[in-house]
Formats: C-alpha cells, structure tokens, sequence
C-alpha cells in the first residue's frame, strides 16, 4: 500500500467487558428502572410512552447492527472489517428487544398508550375513522405481526453474523459471497419490516393520522442514531484499550461522513412530511401538526429537533478535520442521541385525542421530562449486551478477506 | 523568468511515490509531479497543503441560500404581497426546497468554476507538456535546481527507483513545441 501506517499488532487477543462500560451500562440502567418508575407518577399512560421511546431506540440500534453489515456487504464494503465485531454484537440485542417490545405489549393490554385498543371511548367521527382500520390495527394481528418481525430479524442476524463466525473459524473467503446473497434478500424484507413496525409501534398511537413518509422517516431516525451509537462504543472500546491501534481517525472520517449524511438524510424526511401535509392542508392530516403547532411543542418539535438531529451533526462535522477528531464525533453522537429521544418524544407524548390520564396537546407537564431517563436506560441495557456479546468472538475478524485493506483504510 | 529543472521519468506509481518522500527528505523543492491518473497518497508524499476549494462550496453555497432567500422575499411579499392558497406571503415551509436547490447549485457550479480556477484551467491556455508519454503510462518528478539541489545526490535518488530518464528541463519547456508538432 502506499500510506507507510505503521501497523501495530499488540492488540490485546481476548476481549473482556471492560469494568467501567460495565458500570457505565448498569448505572443508566438504574437510573432508567428509577425513572420508569417515577414516570407512574404521570400515569400509566406517561410510563409506557417512556417504556416504548426506549424500547424503540434500543431497538433501532439492533436493526442498525444487521443493515450496517448488509449493506456493507452488498456494496463490497472494505473499511469496516476491523469494526465489524460491534455492529455484530449489536445486532445480539434483538432478543432482550423481543422482551421489551413484551414489555409494549403489557402496555398496550393494560392502558391507553394505543387508542385503537379501545375504540369503544373514541366520539363521534373519529371513532368511525378508528373503527375503520381495525382490521389492521387489532391486538392479535399486532401480536401475531411483532412475533413475524422478530423471527425475520433474528433469523437473518443469526445466519449472517454466523458465517463471520464460520469463516473466523476456517478463512474460506466463499461466506463473504455467502453473507452478500443473504444481505440481498435480508435487506428486502427489512425495508418491509421496519416500515411496518415503525408504523405499529410509533405511528399507530396517533391512528387517523397517516403519512405515507412514516417508514422511511422513521428508517432515517434509526440510521442516523445507529451510526451515533456505533461511533460511541468505538470510543468506549478504544477509552479501554481495545481497537485503539486499527480503529484510527480515518474510520471515525468515515463516520463522521455518515452521520452528516445520514442526518442530511434524517432532516430531508423530517421537513418533507411536514411540508406536504402543511402545503394540502388536509384535516386528518394536519391534526398531528396542529397538537404541536402552539405552545411549548412547537419549541420542542420545531425548534430543538431540528437543531440536535441536524444543526449540529451538520455543521459541526463538515470540516473534514472535525471528521478526524474522535473526541468531538463522540460529542456530536451524544448530541444526536439525545435528538434521537426528542424526536420520538414529541411523537409520542402530544395526543390531539387522549381521552383518559394521558398528556393533552398544549401541554408539557413536567413529569414528561423524566422519560430521557427511561431512555437511558434502555441505551445502558443496550450497551450492556453488546459488551456481553463482544466476550463471545475475538475482537479482530482476522480473516475477513478485507481484514488488510481495512487496516490501511486512508482517507 | 523559466526556472530551471531536473527531471525523472518513471514507470511505476509506487516508485514515484518513493522518490518523491525521498527528495523531499533529502531538502530537495518539488516543482511538480506530473502523472497520468491521480495517484493515492501523492499529494501527502508532496506535503501539499489541503485543497481549499471547500470554503469556495461553502461560501457560495451561503451565496446561493442568500440570494435565493432575498429573491423570494422580495418577489412574494415585498414588491408584491402574493396569497396563494390562503397562506402567508412569507410562507417559509414552502422556501425550503427553492432554498435547498439554490444552495446546492450554486455551491456545486461555483466548486467547479473554482477547480478550473485553482487548476489554472481555462480556454486558450496552452499546456506545456514536459514528456509526450505523461498522459499515457510515464509519470515525472520534476525537482527545482535551487540552492538546494545537488545533482549527484538527485540522479543516485532517482536512479534507486528504477528511473528510465533523466533529463534536464526549464519550466517553459513543452515536449511538442520543441519538435515542431502542435502544442
């Protein structure tokens, strides 16, 4: 290669859970068990609203992990193969996802967190308008639907990251084109599943509204915030002596790249679905706007979500020498996950038509507040197994046959 | 004033990238390295500084959102208060995709302007080729005979990597001008 990189191979060969991301992991999720706990104060409505924010992130960052490594695949991706024991790890969280989209379930059985289980305290029209997609919105095709998901995301993850594993165990580079063919098939039926599942778990809270931009929106949400996580463990691995002579800054140029991308990305689907439903000005669509058109939600859905999952990644990574700076990519992906919660809080807390104990339009009541640290601990629980399933593999996919071309990645 | 040069005609990439960190080792001034498809890692090897052309895409990419901003002002609400569908004749939303197309066009046309200018590229220039064979397979190393160059020291360098000529050559040189061809 032409970049004389002094390649340094004194990396440690067995990985353990480094005892201060352990800690790290356990502490947010304490704080999130606290805060779930306190967020019953807002009733149940308000706890299950923060139970689903977290679930739904932790879980894009699952999803994340098996579409980084299907499309790095498909496009003959050479850079990640140093890293890419993370997303694979990642990708380990689907089960503990599977438990709290369970978790959603117990919520969606027992309180108002969906109104279309209980179209029978709906009025007038929009009781009609609710009754009218029952045949999709009804809780045992919801069921039946997260069970198919979960299967088709699981299995794919579990064939894909098993080939890594094959090949780590015999080099034959024959599973590469192998995962390649699978990642082709794996990411139709993504496309399928995470626009459903976006739209059973995020968009059917409000059920009359309807975009026909929710499932990429909500696709650009979890690539933005997945690229933000991804940077984040990089960074706790290499604070703790792992990956910190083959994961240099032109992996972090790369994505850094990424997140002013896929922010870019994130922003376009953001004002576009706004835009169009502002300009036709149509009532079943206006009314999401309109909860959050007055009052202290504009400021949050207007102003400080635009700001944290574009303004800032945006800006502040453009200068490639910004790219090139660990510490600050790490910054901005805590900036962005922290968008990445007001993004789905104002979707999911504002209601144009709660009837009962949930949070009305207009209103920001300050137990709101209190859902980041549910959050939290979900993303603490998603660390958590990620650094559990990071002990099951060696760090370094060393016979990946991009494993070279990887380690002298320049840019 | 020509300036004058030493120069060595290569076969291979890495052997030019080689010289080149070398001369630069040995104190020697790189006048140019001329080659036919860009070569990764030169422009470091030559310790060139970092292209500027971005700050030209960024700030005329803030031309184009300005100029696209003071337009639509002026022509929506200023000169001419418009309603259309009953919305405001400022309506920001639908300024966005003008704002962002203006942004992108500008910035992109202008980044290409800058290039040709940074490159020094424009109509009627007449380019001064220093071997025939350097848009085709040849690359050259093109050192400056300043205070200093040496010649023995610079021939043994190139001679280390598997330099096919070496030749003596002025900044104002042309290959084809010299042999009576078309420049």
């Amino acid at each position: 290669m032409s970049e004389g990189h002094e390649v340094h191979h004194d990396e440690p060969s067995t990985f353990t859970a480094p005892a201060p991301v352990k800690s790290l992991a356990i502490g947010l999720m304490a704080l999130g068990g606290v805060g779930f706990g306190l967020s019953w104060i807002g009733g149940a409505n308000m706890a299950w609203s923060g139970w689903l924010i977290g679930s739904w992130i932790a879980l894009g960052f699952a999803l994340f992990g098996i579409f980084f490594i299907a499309s790095t695949s498909l496009a003959n991706g050479a850079w990640p193969a140093v890293l890419k024991r993370v997303p694979e790890a990642m990708t380990r969280y689907f089960p503990v996802a599977a438990l709290t989209i369970g978790g959603v379930a117990i919520g969606l059985l027992t309180s108002h967190l969906y109104e279309w289980t209980h179209p029978e305290l709906q009025e007038g029209e929009h009781r009609h308008q609710v009754d009218g997609k029952s045949a999709w919105l009804n809780t045992p095709w919801w069921l039946i639907r997260t069970v198919i998901y979960f299967a088709i995301w699981i299995g794919f993850s579990w064939m894909i990251v098993g080939l890594s594993r094959k090949q780590d165990a015999d080099g034959n580079v024959k599973h590469t084109f192998t995962t390649k063919k699978l990642s082709a098939v794996f990411c139709f039926f993504f496309a399928l599943t995470v626009s459903a599942a976006s739209i059973d778990y995020i968009k059917s809270i409000e059920p009359v509204w309807f975009s026909t931009m929710f499932g990429p929106y909500q696709f650009a949400g979890i690539f933005e915030s997945g690229w933000a996580m991804l940077a984040i463990l990089l960074i706790l691995l290499r604070k703790n002596g792992y990956l910190k002579n083959v994961v240099n800054e032109n992996h972090f140029h790369n994505l850094g790249q990424w997140l002013v991308a896929s922010s870019t990305f994130w922003a376009y689907l953001w004002f576009c679905q706004f835009m169009l439903i502002w300009y036709s000005n149509i009532p079943e669509e206006t009314q999401h706007y309109f909860a959050r058109w007055e009052g202290p939600w504009f400021w949050v859905t207007f102003v400080v979500n635009p700001i944290l999952n574009w303004v800032i990644p945006f800006l502040v990574l453009l200068p490639r020498s910004n790219k090139r700076n660990i510490r600050l990519v790490g910054i901005v992906s805590v900036i962005v996950l922290i968008g990445r919660f007001v993004d789905l809080w104002q979707f999911v807390l504002p209601r144009p038509h709660a009837g009962h104990d949930g949070p009305v339009a207009h209103y920001l009541p300050l137990e709101s507040f209190g859902l980041v640290f549910v959050a939290a601990g979900f993303v603490g629980a998603f660390i958590f197994v990620v650094m559990k399933a990071l002990e099951k593999a060696p760090l370094l996919a060393k016979k990946d046959p991009f494993y070279e071309e990887s380690l002298h990645h320049h840019l | 004033m020509p300036e004058l040069l030493y120069c060595g005609v290569f076969k291979d990439d890495e052997d030019v990238l080689g010289a080149v960190k070398e001369c630069r080792e040995a104190g020697f001034d790189i006048h140019d390295v001329y080659t036919p498809y860009a070569v990764h890692g030169l422009d470091r090897a030559m310790g060139l500084p970092f292209s500027k052309i971005t700050w030209v895409t960024f700030g005329c990419g803030l031309g184009g959102l300005t100029f696209g901003l003071s337009l639509m002002t002026y022509v929506t609400d200023y000169d001419w208060a418009m309603n259309v569908g009953g919305k405001s004749s400022l309506p920001f939303p639908a300024f966005v995709p003008v704002l962002f197309e203006l942004t992108v066009l500008i910035g992109g046309l202008c980044t290409m302007l800058g290039l040709f200018i940074f490159c020094r590229l424009y109509p009627g220039k007449n380019p001064k080729m220093k071997h025939p064979r350097l848009t085709d397979d040849r690359f050259m190393i093109a050192v400056k005979k300043n205070q200093n160059f040496n010649i023995g020291r610079a021939s043994e360098l190139f001679r280390k990597f598997h330099a096919e000529q070496m030749l003596d050559l002025d900044s104002e040189y042309d290959c084809f001008a010299s042999q009576g061809g078309t420049s």
